[in-house]
C-alpha cells in the first residue's frame, strides 16, 4: 500500500531565483525504506520537510496514510501528521533526560503506558539503562540511537531522516548503517532517508530517488540505478562513470576504443554517449599502446587508474590491488561490458 | 548553556505563569481591601509637604486616622479633582487660595461642612455655603535685600515697581504658584484689566524676572540676586531662619490703598469621598488650638481665628487687606491667567 | 541597559498559516492587547491636540522657542557625552592605563545612576544653596551666589554627564572587536598613534558612535527629571507645567504631541542611518590589539580617566554619602520613609514579572507570524519605550480616566505604565535567547505533535530561563528608576522612591533626599551589576 504519495510538487523558497522542488512526483510504500539521494542544494532535505510540514509548497499534493495533508484544498500542521523527524544534528532536548526526551512525543499516554514504552524503545536501540542521562553525557551515536528512539517510540506513520549518519566518524557510519537498518526492519517502520553518500543509499534503501536541482531524476531499486542510470547524472552521481563518444553506423556504436551494441536503438548517424564503469575495464600493458596510464589511486581494495587516450579523452579502470603499473605505461585497453549504458547526445 | 545552570528550584513554567498572576491580582486588589481603604484619609495638597505634613503627623497621633498624603500644586490637584468626579479618590482638598475653592464649589465637586470650629472662622474666609474653610492666611508681601536697599528706601506701594530704579531687581513667582494668580486677578477685580494690565507692562519693562516657585524668590532675594521678591509673608521668615538679610513691607497699607492680599489656605471636602468622618475630624484638628499652633509657629502663617495667638507673625487685624472676595477671585482667575500668558509665556 | 534600536526578530516556521484557529485567535488576541496597551494613549493625545482649536498659552512662538531649547540642550548634552565617552573607551580598550579594568568597571555605574539623582547631587554641590556656596558664603562672609548649577549648561552638565555610558559601552565593544591589523599597518607605515586615531580608528567607530550617540539623544529629549530639578525649560518641563497651571489639558496635548512627533523623527532617522551600517558584532575569536604604551603620557590620561570617572562617580556618590551624613541618620529617614521603599520594590518586582511572562509569550508569538505582522507588533511595543515618560503618563491620564475610571487612580494604571514603557526590553532580551536555539529542536517538538504552548512551556522556556531572570532584573532596575510618569499617574500615598528624591530636592531637603537617592541606587546598581558580569561571562 502506498503510504506517501507526492503529486507535482513544486516549492520556491521565496526570494529565491530558482524552484527548490519542480514537479516532483514520488511515492514510497508501506514498510520499505525509500533513499533520497543527490548533491548539496539539490532539494532532497526539501522534500523531507515538505512531508514533515515545515515547507508548505506552492503547487502539488501531498497525501500520507490515504490523508491528504497539503494541496490546495488541505494544510495539515506538522503537529497533527503523525510523522517522526530525526535531524542530522539529532536535536535532542538538552535539559531533558534521555527518558524524557524518548517520553516526549508520548502525552496523549498515561504516565504507566508511557513509561513502558519508553522503556522498550530504549532497549530497541540498545540504550536501555541510560534513561538519566543527560545528552551532553552521551557520545554521538548513543545520541542518535536517543534521536531515533524518541522519534518511533510514538509509532508513526512514517521516519523521516535527514542525512542521518554525517555527524558520525566514519567508522561508526557502517555500525550504525547496519543498526537501524535492523531497527527499522524489526519495527515495519516506513522510512524516507535523505543522503548524499549513494553507499548509505544503497545499502539501506528499497528503492533510491535521484535528485537533480529540484527535479526527479530516477526513482528505481539500488541495483537498476547503478547498473541502469536513465541520465548522465544518475550514472556520475553514483559511481565512477567515464563517457565516450560514439557514432551509429551499420547498426552498430563506433567509439574510440571500440564497437559496441546499438543498445537503445539510436537512429543511424546519430550522436551517443556510451558509459562505461571502471569495473568494465581492463588495461594490459603494450607497445605501443593506445592509451597512456596518467595516475593511479591506491584504494585499499583496488587501483584506479586514470588513461588518457589519443584523443585526449581520459578513461578510467579498476584494477586489482596488488598489481601496479607505474605511471607513464602504455597499455591496451579490453572493454568487457556486462552492459552497455547509453545516451542520446543531445 | 542555559540548562547547566541548575538552580536548586526545579524550573515550573505553570507555577511561575500562576505565581506572576497571583502577584498581579494581589496587589492590584490592595489599594481596594475593604478594611485598608475605610481607615485612611486622602488628602491632596497644594500647600508643599514641609508645611503641611506636621499637622497631619500631628492628626495621626492624636486620632490613630492613617493618611495617605498627595502633594502636589494647587491648579494640578484641582484638575485632578475634576476629572476624577466620576470615581472621586481623593476625601480633602487643600488648597493655597479661595478663588480656586470658590471655582470648584461652583462646579459642584465640593461636599459642604460646617461645625462648631469652622464656625469660628471670620466670613471672609470661609464659604457661605460650607462648602470650603480657610485655615490659615498667608500676605502677599514686598521682600527687600537689606543689604542692597535701606529700610527707609523700601517701596511702600507695589505701584511703586514700575519706577525705573528698580530695573533689573525685581522677582515673582510664576503661575504655578496659585498665590500669584490670586494676587494677579485682584488687581484685576479691584482696579480693572486695563489698570493692571499697564501696570504689568510696566513691571515687564523693568525687567521682572518669573522664577518656578516662592522658593527661589526668597533664595534669589536672600542671597542679592534680587533687591525686591514679590512673595507670601511665610517666606520672610524662612529667609531669616536661613540667616540672611532680608526686611518685610506689607504694601499699600494707606487708607483707601490696595491693601495687602491676604490669601487664605483652604480645605474642603471633595463630593463623593471614601471617608467623609475622618475628613471632617481633620478639618476640625486643623482648626483646634493644637492645629492653629503648627501652622503658625512652624509655618509662620496669620491665624484666622480670633484668639489663636499669633506668636512672631502680626496679627491680621493689624494688617489692612485688599478687599476682594473669593466669588470675584472665582470670576476672574481664568481671564487673568490669559491676561498674564500674553503679556509673557514665562507666567 | 536594552538599547531602543531597530528590533530585529528573526522569524521562524511560520505558525499563522496553519488551519488551527487557536493560533490565529491567539494571534489577534496579542496585537490586540499590544495595540489596547500602546496605541490609545496615543491617539487620544492626537485627537485632543486636534481638537485644541484655541492652544491656550501655547504660542507658534514659544512652541518654536521650547524646540530650539529642547533640541539644543540634547545635542549639546550628547557632544558632551561623547567627549567623556570615547577618550575613555579609547584609554581602557586600546593602552595599558593602569587600572583600566578597573575603570571600565566603573564607567558604566551611571547608568544605574537615574539622571535626575545626578542632578540632585550637583544641585546639593553647586546649587543656589549647595555646600560650595555655603562653604563660600561662610568663608567670605558674603552671602552671595557664586555658583549656580541651574540652568541651561547645568542641564547640558549633567545630561551629558549621565548618558557617555551608552556610548562608552558601545564604542568599547567596538573597539574590541576591530581587527587590530589595519591599525598596526597604519603604525608601521609610521603614521603617529593621533593620526592613526584620527584617520583609522575613528571612521571604523563611527557605527558604534553613531548608535550611542542616538540613545543619548533620545533619553536627553524626553527627560524630566533633571531638566525640571535643574530649572530648564524644554517640553517635558512644558507639559507638567501645563498640567499644573491650566484647567484644560488641550495646551499639554499640542505639546505633547509636537515632543512625540520630534521623537519618532528621530527614531526614524536612527532607523535609516542604523540600517545601512552593519553592526560590529562581538566575535570571540578576534585578536585583541597590542597594548599602546602610554610611558609619561600615562599621568595625564591617568588625570583625564580620573577626571571622567570622578564627576560621573565619585563626586556624585559623595554628594548623597555626604549629605546623608550618618548611619544613624539614614537608618532614620529609613525608618521614615518604610512604606515608600516597599511601594517602589512592590511595583517594580510586579512590573518585572509580567513583563517577563509577556516578553516571553510575544516574542514566541511574534516569531512565528508573517515578517511584516511581526515587525508591526516589535514596532509598536518599541514605541512605547520612545515616549517619554511625561506624555505616556498625560496620555494614560487622559484615556483611561474618561474610558476606564476604575483603573485610573489606582496602582493598576502605573503598572500599565510601566509595561508600556519597559515591555521592549522583556521581548528582545527574550528574542535574542531564542534566536540562539537551535530551531531543530522547536521543529523536533513539533513532529512530536506538540503544539505550540507545550513547545513553548517544555522546550523553549527552560532554556531561556537564564535570559528570563535578566530581563526581569533589567524590566525591576528601569521600573525602579523611572520617575517621569510616576510623578503623575501615582495614587495619593503611593510615593516611589524616584518620587521621594524628587519631592525632598525640590523643597531644598538634601539630606533626605540623598538617603532616598542612596537606596535607589542600591536597588537598581546591584542588580545591574550582576547582570552585567553574568552577560559578560555568557550565562544569560
Amino acid at each position: 500500500m502506498t503510504l506517501i504519495e507526492l503529486s507535482q510538487v513544486s516549492l520556491t523558497y521565496p526570494q529565491a531565483a530558482a524552484p527548490a522542488l519542480s514537479d516532483l512526483t514520488l511515492a514510497v510504500e508501506e514498510g520499505a525504506t525509500l533513499s533520497i539521494l543527490g548533491p548539496s542544494g539539490c532539494g532532497k532535505t526539501t522534500v523531507l520537510r515538505a512531508i514533515a510540514g515545515f515547507e508548505r509548497p506552492q503547487t502539488g499534493a501531498i497525501t500520507i496514510a490515504d490523508r491528504p495533508v497539503c494541496d490546495a484544498a488541505h494544510w495539515v500542521v506538522p503537529e497533527e501528521r503523525g510523522v517522526g523527524m530525526v535531524f542530522q544534528d539529532y536535536a535532542l532536548f538538552p535539559h531533558l533526560t534521555v527518558a524524557d526526551n524518548v517520553a516526549f512525543g508520548l502525552q496523549r499516554l498515561e504516565k504507566a503506558a508511557a513509561a513502558r514504552t519508553v522503556a522498550q524503545t530504549l532497549d530497541l536501540v540498545g540504550l536501555s539503562g541510560f534513561e538519566d542521562r543527560y545528552p551532553h553525557e552521551l557520545s554521538g551515536g548513543q545520541q542518535q540511537r536517543v534521536a531515533l528512539a524518541r522519534a518511533l517510540a510514538p509509532k508513526p506513520i512514517v521516519l523521516l531522516l535527514d542525512e542521518p549518519f554525517s555527524n558520525l566518524d566514519p567508522d561508526m557510519r557502517g555500525q550504525m548503517r547496519e543498526e537501524v537498518e535492523e531497527i527499522l526492519r524489526l519495527t515495519g517502520t516506513t522510512a524516507v532517508l535523505v543522503t548524499h553518500d549513494h553507499d548509505e543509499a544503497f545499502a539501506m534503501a528499497d528503492r533510491v530517488a535521484v535528485l537533480n536541482h529540484g527535479r526527479l531524476e530516477q526513482v528505481d531499486t539500488p541495483e537498476a540505478i547503478y547498473h541502469t542510470p536513465s541520465t548522465p547524472f544518475v550514472a556520475n552521481f553514483v559511481g565512477q562513470a567515464d563517457f565516450l563518444l560514439g557514432r551509429v553506423d551499420n547498426g552498430k556504436l563506433h567509439t574510440e576504443v571500440g564497437i559496441f551494441e546499438n543498445v537503445g536503438g539510436h537512429p543511424a548517424g546519430a550522436a551517443v554517449e556510451i558509459m562505461i564503469r571502471p569495473d568494465d575495464v581492463h588495461i594490459v600493458p603494450a607497445s605501443p599502446g593506445r592509451a597512456r596510464i596518467v595516475g593511479r589511486q591506491f584504494r585499499g581494495s583496488e587501483n584506479l587508474y586514470t588513461m588518457i587516450l589519443p584523443s585526449g579523452q581520459h578513461l578510467h579502470s579498476s584494477e586489482s590491488s596488488t598489481t601496479v603499473y607505474p605511471i607513464g605505461t602504455l597499455v591496451d585497453l579490453k572493454i568487457v561490458a556486462t552492459h552497455i549504458v547509453t545516451f542520446r547526445k543531445s | 548553556m542555559g540548562f547547566q545552570l541548575r538552580l536548586g528550584v526545579n524550573f515550573n513554567f505553570r507555577m511561575t505563569v500562576l505565581a506572576g498572576i497571583l502577584l498581579a491580582g494581589v496587589a492590584g486588589l490592595l489599594p481596594a481591601l475593604p478594611a485598608d481603604a475605610a481607615d485612611r484619609l486622602v488628602i491632596y495638597s497644594g500647600r508643599k509637604e514641609k508645611a503641611i505634613k506636621p499637622v497631619v503627623d500631628a492628626f495621626t497621633k492624636q486620632t490613630g486616622v492613617l493618611v495617605d498624603l498627595k502633594v502636589g500644586k494647587t491648579s494640578g490637584l484641582a484638575n485632578e479633582i475634576r476629572m476624577e468626579k466620576a470615581r472621586p479618590r481623593g476625601d480633602l482638598y487643600i488648597s493655597t487660595e479661595s478663588g480656586i475653592m470658590e471655582i470648584l464649589s461652583k462646579e459642584g465637586l465640593l461636599e459642604p461642612y460646617q461645625s462648631a470650629a469652622t464656625k469660628a472662622v471670620p466670613e471672609d474666609f470661609r464659604s457661605a455655603t460650607g462648602t470650603w474653610t480657610g485655615i490659615s492666611g498667608r500676605a502677599r508681601i514686598t521682600l527687600y535685600n537689606a543689604s542692597l536697599v535701606p529700610e527707609k528706601a523700601a517701596p511702600r506701594s507695589i505701584f511703586e515697581l514700575t519706577n525705573p530704579r528698580w530695573k533689573g531687581k525685581l522677582a515673582i513667582a510664576g503661575t504655578r504658584e496659585r498665590t500669584t494668580l490670586a494676587w494677579a486677578t485682584a488687581l484685576v477685580a479691584l482696579k480693572g484689566e486695563t489698570f493692571t494690565r499697564d501696570f504689568l507692562k510696566g513691571l515687564h519693562a523693568n525687567d521682572l524676572k518669573i522664577l518656578t516657585d516662592n522658593t527661589e524668590v526668597w533664595q534669589g532675594v536672600g542671597r542679592g540676586e534680587f533687591a525686591i521678591g514679590l512673595t507670601n509673608s511665610p517666606n520672610y521668615y524662612l529667609a531669616r531662619q536661613n540667616n540672611l538679610p532680608v526686611g518685610v513691607v506689607y504694601p499699600d497699607q494707606d487708607a483707601g490703598g490696595f491693601g495687602t492680599p491676604v490669601n487664605p489656605n483652604a480645605v474642603a471636602v471633595i463630593k463623593g469621598a471614601a471617608n467623609p468622618e475622618a475628613a471632617h475630624k481633620f478639618i476640625d484638628f486643623l482648626l483646634s488650638a493644637e492645629g492653629q499652633r503648627i501652622l503658625v509657629t512652624q509655618d509662620y502663617e496669620f491665624p484666622l481665628i480670633a484668639n489663636v495667638d499669633s506668636s512672631e507673625v502680626p496679627p491680621l487685624k493689624s494688617i489692612q487687606r485688599t478687599a476682594v472676595t473669593a466669588q470675584q477671585l472665582a470670576d476672574l482667575e481664568e481671564a487673568t491667567l490669559k491676561l498674564l500668558t500674553s503679556l509673557n509665556p514665562n507666567w | 541597559m536594552t538599547q531602543a534600536g531597530p528590533l530585529t526578530l528573526a522569524p521562524a516556521t511560520p505558525l499563522a498559516s496553519a488551519s488551527g484557529w487557536l493560533p490565529r485567535i491567539g494571534t489577534l488576541a496579542l496585537l490586540a492587547g499590544m495595540g489596547l496597551l500602546v496605541l490609545p494613549p496615543l491617539l487620544y493625545l492626537a485627537s485632543a491636540a486636534v481638537k485644541a482649536g484655541e492652544l491656550g498659552a501655547v504660542t507658534i512662538g514659544s512652541l518654536v522657542g521650547l524646540a530650539v531649547t529642547t533640541l539644543s540642550l540634547a545635542t549639546l548634552a550628547t557632544i558632551w557625552a561623547m567627549l567623556l565617552a570615547l577618550p575613555l573607551a579609547w584609554l581602557v580598550i586600546r593602552t595599558d592605563l593602569p587600572f583600566r579594568t578597573l575603570c571600565r568597571w566603573l564607567a558604566v555605574i551611571p547608568l544605574a545612576i537615574p539622571s535626575y539623582v545626578g542632578a540632585m547631587s550637583y544641585i546639593a554641590l553647586l546649587g543656589p544653596v549647595g555646600s560650595v556656596n555655603t562653604w563660600l558664603s561662610a568663608l567670605l562672609g558674603t552671602p552671595q551666589q557664586w555658583v549656580n548649577i541651574y540652568g541651561f549648561w547645568g542641564g547640558v552638565f549633567v545630561l551629558g554627564l549621565f548618558t557617555y555610558p551608552y556610548i562608552f559601552l558601545l564604542v568599547s565593544a567596538a573597539l574590541e572587536a576591530t581587527n587590530p591589523a589595519v591599525e598596526e599597518t597604519a603604525r608601521s607605515l609610521g603614521d603617529s598613534p593621533l593620526g592613526v586615531f584620527r584617520r583609522v580608528t575613528l571612521p571604523m567607530l563611527r557605527p558604534s558612535m553613531l548608535a550611542g550617540g542616538l540613545l543619548a539623544f533620545l533619553y536627553a529629549l524626553s527627560d524630566f527629571g533633571s531638566p525640571s530639578l535643574l530649572r530648564v525649560q524644554v517640553f517635558t518641563t512644558a507639559i507638567y507645567h501645563q498640567l499644573n497651571t491650566r484647567f484644560d489639558q488641550a495646551a499639554a496635548a499640542m505639546l505633547s504631541f509636537v515632543l512625540v512627533l520630534i521623537t519618532i523623527a528621530v527614531l526614524i532617522g536612527q532607523h535609516m542611518l542604523l540600517r545601512r551600517r552593519s553592526y560590529v558584532t562581538i566575535t570571540g575569536t578576534a585578536r585583541l590589539a597590542r597594548p599602546l604604551h602610554l610611558g609619561r603620557w600615562r599621568w595625564p590620561a591617568g588625570l583625564l580617566a580620573g577626571m571622567v570617572l570622578s564627576l560621573s562617580v565619585f563626586i556624585p556618590l559623595g554628594v548623597l554619602l555626604a549629605q546623608t551624613g550618618s548611619l544613624g541618620h539614614f537608618l532614620e529617614v529609613v525608618r521614615e520613609q518604610g512604606d515608600y521603599i516597599k511601594n517602589s520594590l512592590l511595583i517594580a518586582g510586579l512590573a518585572a514579572t509580567l513583563a517577563a511572562i509577556l516578553g516571553l509569550l510575544i516574542a514566541f508569538t511574534a516569531r512565528h507570524m508573517p515578517p511584516r505582522t511581526g515587525a508591526l507588533l516589535s514596532g509598536t511595543i518599541q514605541i512605547g519605550y520612545a515616549i517619554p515618560g511625561t506624555v505616556l503618563g498625560l496620555s494614560l491620564i487622559l484615556l483611561y480616566n474618561t474610558y476606564i475610571p476604575w483603573l485610573y487612580g489606582t496602582v493598576g494604571v502605573l503598572v500599565v505604565a510601566y509595561l508600556i514603557r519597559f515591555l521592549t526590553q522583556s521581548v528582545q532580551g527574550v528574542d535574542a535567547a531564542l534566536t540562539g536555539i537551535n530551531p531543530h529542536l522547536e521543529e523536533a517538538a513539533r513532529s512530536l505533535a506538540a503544539f505550540p504552548w507545550r513547545v513553548l512551556r517544555r522546550v523553549l522556556a527552560p532554556l531561556v530561563r537564564p535570559t528570563l531572570f535578566a530581563v526581569w532584573a533589567l524590566v525591576f532596575i528601569s521600573a525602579m528608576k523611572e520617575l517621569d510618569a510616576t510623578l503623575l499617574l501615582r495614587p495619593a500615598g503611593f510615593d516611589t522612591l524616584p518620587v521621594r528624591v524628587y519631592i525632598h530636592t525640590v523643597e531644598a531637603e538634601y539630606a533626605r533626599a540623598a538617603v532616598m537617592a542612596l537606596l535607589l541606587i542600591t536597588f537598581t546598581a546591584l542588580p545591574w551589576m550582576v547582570v552585567t558580569r553574568l552577560r559578560e561571562k555568557k550565562l544569560v
